[in-house]
């Protein structure tokens, strides 16, 4: 495109210092060191381009985050001024700077009445592991320090610290790691797609809610501080609840005294319509709302914990005279960080981009639906730009392929091959391009989704794994 | 120098307190009062609150603009790379050229063979990664066993739910840990060895420890000792020479890693860019850092781990499931390129070997002032030991607040220095003066004599 010029790239060079110095999360060791790394280099609009100048729809928005698109010069402007002005400075104790006051307040503005407090951090598994840490205290100081336990969901995904890998219930990120003992306990994902043959979806809320409680129960509701949800799954697989799980599930929780948790790490800031979906969407109000990600359109590391006033009350009652709440990040608070924030919401706000996903969303839905007449599509779900197709080798029977297939990896290969870019998750391919994706630039994507899968298929085919 | 304060001071002040809740921070004081700074503009050594008032920023943010405030180029630098590329995914098989360079550049700098990166955005980060990472490692090697850590007394090491059951067991106050992983032994705090007992009794006692606390646990159990150089926000304790050479050593003969926390000591604060190596002699299996390695101007930090390590965990068929949106941040990235740059142009780690030492004389030369129990620290990390009684050592009580009441007196004077219980904590920028390091001096000493005129006044000390 104008104005990108690639030739400063020494693609090679670059390639191998990759390889050889960077530990990247998720790798797989098996292929590394012989493929290595593909290197985006430039950006543009809902554009991405590799240091070769290969041009790609970016269908996974950097990582569920680039929500306002690439290239957006005030974002540079915001960062600058402010780095000009102040480009750090520690919030511990009794300091602070305009930034961080100033993005706190929108915060509480924008999440659900209760939701006034905000604490920082630079990433979703640190603003996870600060909502539990956060909850141990706050029961600490209620004089129950019993009530610790939290329940997470299979397939649900909070995180890579310790603490948030503990809480995460995607059972293959946790091969060959530890996590912390006795901490969490597992309830069902409210996966539709893979429920009882013959069990209507009402049935199979119902089902779902009970289980809960019952774990509740189980465990003693005076051990269960919290449960923790994402309103959408999503590295679990774009996993939409039956209508009224949410609200069920909090009113359960309501009547054991466990807190709830939403975890909008992927789902806020406009990626299914609205600024917080707990609310708007899920008529959920939760005690915690955790944000990274879209907070800051990915421009810059930065996380939100946001607390009801019902915690805050407690944890702000200090354990003695001057005692501290001793919890904390260097970067809580970072100022060019919350400058970058504030700039993203003005501009999600003057641009009206949740009213775009609103209108725009049900039209990437739809025309991700006409898939389902490929023969291995056997789901497509999700919310707005919150997409997922689940390849099946068999629709009857939802039988997959072997995991040796690499069924997702083949479809990304083969749209990246076509100029775009959809992340493989086992056999998923997951989407959540860039909210200012507009109807012409859909049906481009789905064009190429669709030749990418009956590529995949064809080859399926020809290399005799699937029989058609 | 900035002109333009046009900040609405109590405005900010009501929305921070209505709505941040402040790390490390008395939150009913907040509640009540309200922050008493809002820290606004920043060039050089100096910040500005939004009020105008000046102030040498003697913390340096926190332990980290290491090159200073106020960089042009570092600006660019971030503007740059946004206007390219923002962000992008480093996960499994993509990356972006700031991060494949910035990996490379850091693997020149550490010793030895540390030579494959792994980013995060903070020191908490870094080391929880670490230990996540020596665990995975022991479990590839067949040695699930192998999972305890020992830490120190005093350490600091961060604020996740894993990096604060590293930390003084003091900090956990009311928040809970992780149970049975870690083990915290006595930390090299010379000032405060048992009398009569010289600096080498006293390591060689401090080395035994560690020796003792393995044996005691097993080998077998005992995965990594983790240690910062110099400890910080633990109170700035600079070991007995030979301590960490000492507990390498140890470590290597019951196959422990060490792991060495640079969040502080990297990134020229000791005058090289890792310290480890460099002053103390140290081969660590792995280091931790954040803060200096983008002047803090961006979140970033990394765990750079051996050879040995990586071979282990990218063994073929292996997976690693670890990481975070966040790491290898195009932005971040960028910024700590640009920060090594400046460092080296600037050889602002030559600047430190040659000023540090001017610090360092500069603020012993306070120990006249009989509040003052012992200074201490190395290069541009140093710290004031206030006590009641010299020769006793014994502190003053905790609500005299005597390390606050010095924090205020020299804000008053134009100079921000840190306050930790009966400690002061000084971690400038990297590019002070011998100029500004008189004035620190000087400063610091009118403070102190004004807050020994009040203790007395108010009957609170005798000497």
């Amino acid at each position: 495109m104008e104005g990108k010029n690639f030739s400063g790239y020494d693609t090679q060079d670059i390639w191998e210092k990759d390889r050889d110095h960077y530990i990247h999360p998720w790798t797989n060791y098996a292929t590394f060191e012989d493929e290595g790394s593909d290197i985006m280099a430039e950006s543009d609009g809902v554009y991405v381009y590799n240091s070769e100048g290969d041009k790609f729809i970016d269908g996974i928005g950097g990582l569920w985050c680039v929500n306002i698109g690439y290239g957006r010069d005030e974002m540079a402007q915001a960062m600058a001024d402010q780095a000009r002005r102040i480009c750090y400075y520690s919030t511990f104790t009794h300091m602070t700077t305009p930034p961080a006051a100033l993005l706190a307040a929108k915060l509480a503005e924008l999440a659900p009445a209760p939701l006034n407090h905000v604490f920082y951090g630079t990433g979703g598994s640190m603003a996870n592991d600060t909502a539990v840490r956060i909850i141990h205290y706050y029961f600490n100081r209620l004089g129950k320090p019993n009530k610790k336990k939290i329940i997470s969901r299979v397939d649900g995904y909070h995180g890579s610290t310790y603490l948030a890998m503990t809480l995460t219930g995607v059972e293959f990120d946790h091969n060959g790691f530890d996590l912390a003992p006795g901490l969490v306990e597992r309830v069902s994902a409210p996966y539709c797609y893979r429920r009882p043959d013959g069990m209507t979806l009402d049935e199979y809320c119902d089902q779902l809610v009970q289980e809960l409680e019952d774990k509740i129960v189980e465990m003693g509701p005076e051990n269960i501080a919290a449960f923790i949800a994402e309103p959408i799954m999503g590295a679990g697989g774009v996993i939409v609840p039956p209508p009224g799980y949410h609200q069920r599930t909090a009113e359960v929780c309501r009547k054991y005294e466990v807190l709830y948790i939403s975890d909008e790490v992927v789902t806020g800031f406009g990626r299914v319509g609205h600024f917080f979906a707990s609310e708007p969407v899920f008529g959920l109000v939760p005690d915690i709302i955790t944000s990274a990600k879209g907070i800051t359109s990915g421009y810059l590391p930065l996380s939100a914990t946001m607390l009801s006033d019902q915690i805050y009350d407690v944890i702000s009652v200090p354990q003695s005279e001057g005692g501290l709440f001793t919890h904390g990040f260097t970067y809580s608070g970072h100022p060019v960080v919350c400058a970058t924030a504030l700039k993203n919401t003005e501009i999600m706000e003057r641009e009206k981009i949740c009213e775009h996903v609103q209108e725009v969303g049900p039209y990437f839905e739809e025309q991700l639906n006409s898939l389902r007449n490929l023969a291995i599509v056997g789901d497509v779900r999700g919310k707005c730009f919150m997409m997922c197709v689940e390849n099946v080798a068999d629709k009857e029977t939802k039988a997959l392929f072997e995991p040796d297939v690499a069924i997702g990896e083949r479809i990304s290969k083969h749209a990246q091959k076509r100029g775009l870019i959809v992340r493989p998750i086992g056999h998923l391919n997951v989407m959540s391009p860039p909210l200012i994706l507009n109807k012409g630039q859909i049906d481009t994507f789905v064009d190429i989704l669709r030749e990418s899968i009956s590529a995949t298929q064809d080859d399926l085919v020809r290399e005799g794994l699937w029989n058609g | 120098m900035p002109t333009n304060f046009d900040y609405a001071t109590e405005d900010l002040r009501e929305m921070d307190r209505e709505h941040l809740i402040h790390p490390f921070a008395d939150l009913a004081a907040l509640k009540e009062e309200g922050v008493d700074t809002i820290i606004a503009e920043g060039d050089g050594v100096y910040v500005y609150d939004s009020e105008g008032n000046q102030f040498i920023d003697g913390i340096g943010g926190l332990w980290c603009v290491n090159i200073g405030y106020g960089r042009e180029e570092m600006v660019q630098a971030i503007a740059d790379q946004v206007r390219r590329i923002p962000f992008y995914s480093s996960f499994v098989n993509l990356t972006n050229p700031p991060a494949a360079e910035l990996a490379a550049k850091i693997a020149e700098q550490t010793p030895g063979n540390l030579n494959r990166v792994f980013f995060g955005t903070g020191g908490s980060v870094a080391n929880d990664t670490a230990i996540r990472m020596v665990h995975h490692y022991n479990n590839r090697r067949g040695k699930p066993n192998k999972k305890h850590i020992i830490s120190r007394e005093h350490a600091y090491h961060g604020s996740t739910y894993l990096a604060m059951t590293l930390t003084n067991p003091v900090f956990h106050a009311d928040f809970d840990v992780v149970s049975d992983i870690v083990h915290h032994i006595p930390a090299p705090y010379t000032y405060r060895r048992p009398d009569g007992m010289t600096v080498e009794e006293f390591r060689d006692a401090k080395v035994q420890d560690l020796e003792e606390k393995i044996v005691e646990l097993g080998p077998e159990n005992v995965a990594a000792f983790i240690a910062e150089p110099i400890m910080g926000a633990g109170g700035n304790i600079v070991p007995p020479d030979g301590y960490h050479k000492m507990t390498r050593d140890i470590c290597t003969k019951y196959d422990v890693l060490y792991i060495s926390d640079e969040v502080v000591t990297a990134f020229g604060r000791l005058g090289h860019i890792f310290a480890s190596k460099d002053v103390f002699d140290v081969q660590p299996d792995i280091i931790t850092s954040a803060k200096g390695i983008s002047s803090g101007y961006q979140p970033l930090s990394a765990t750079m781990v051996s050879d040995e390590i990586f071979d282990v965990i990218s063994a073929p068929g292996s997976h690693f499931f670890h990481g975070f949106t966040y790491s290898a941040h195009p932005v971040a990235c960028a910024a700590g390129l640009k920060n090594l740059e400046i460092m080296e142009r600037e050889d602002i780690c030559g600047h430190i070997r040659k000023v540090g030492p001017i610090f360092e004389q500069t603020l012993h030369d306070l120990s006249d002032l009989e509040l003052i129990g012992n200074v201490r620290g190395k290069g541009f990390m140093m710290c004031i030991e206030s006590v009641a009684n010299r020769e006793t050592k014994e502190l003053l009580p905790d609500e005299v607040d005597a390390g606050g009441r010095i924090a205020k007196a020299c804000q008053k004077r134009g100079l921000i220095v840190r306050p930790l219980g009966h400690l002061n904590i000084l971690s400038p920028p990297l590019t002070l003066t011998e100029q500004h390091i008189a004035t620190v001096g000087e400063t610091l000493r009118e403070s102190v004599t004004e807050v020994m005129d009040d203790l007395t006044r108010e009957g609170v000390w005798k000497h």
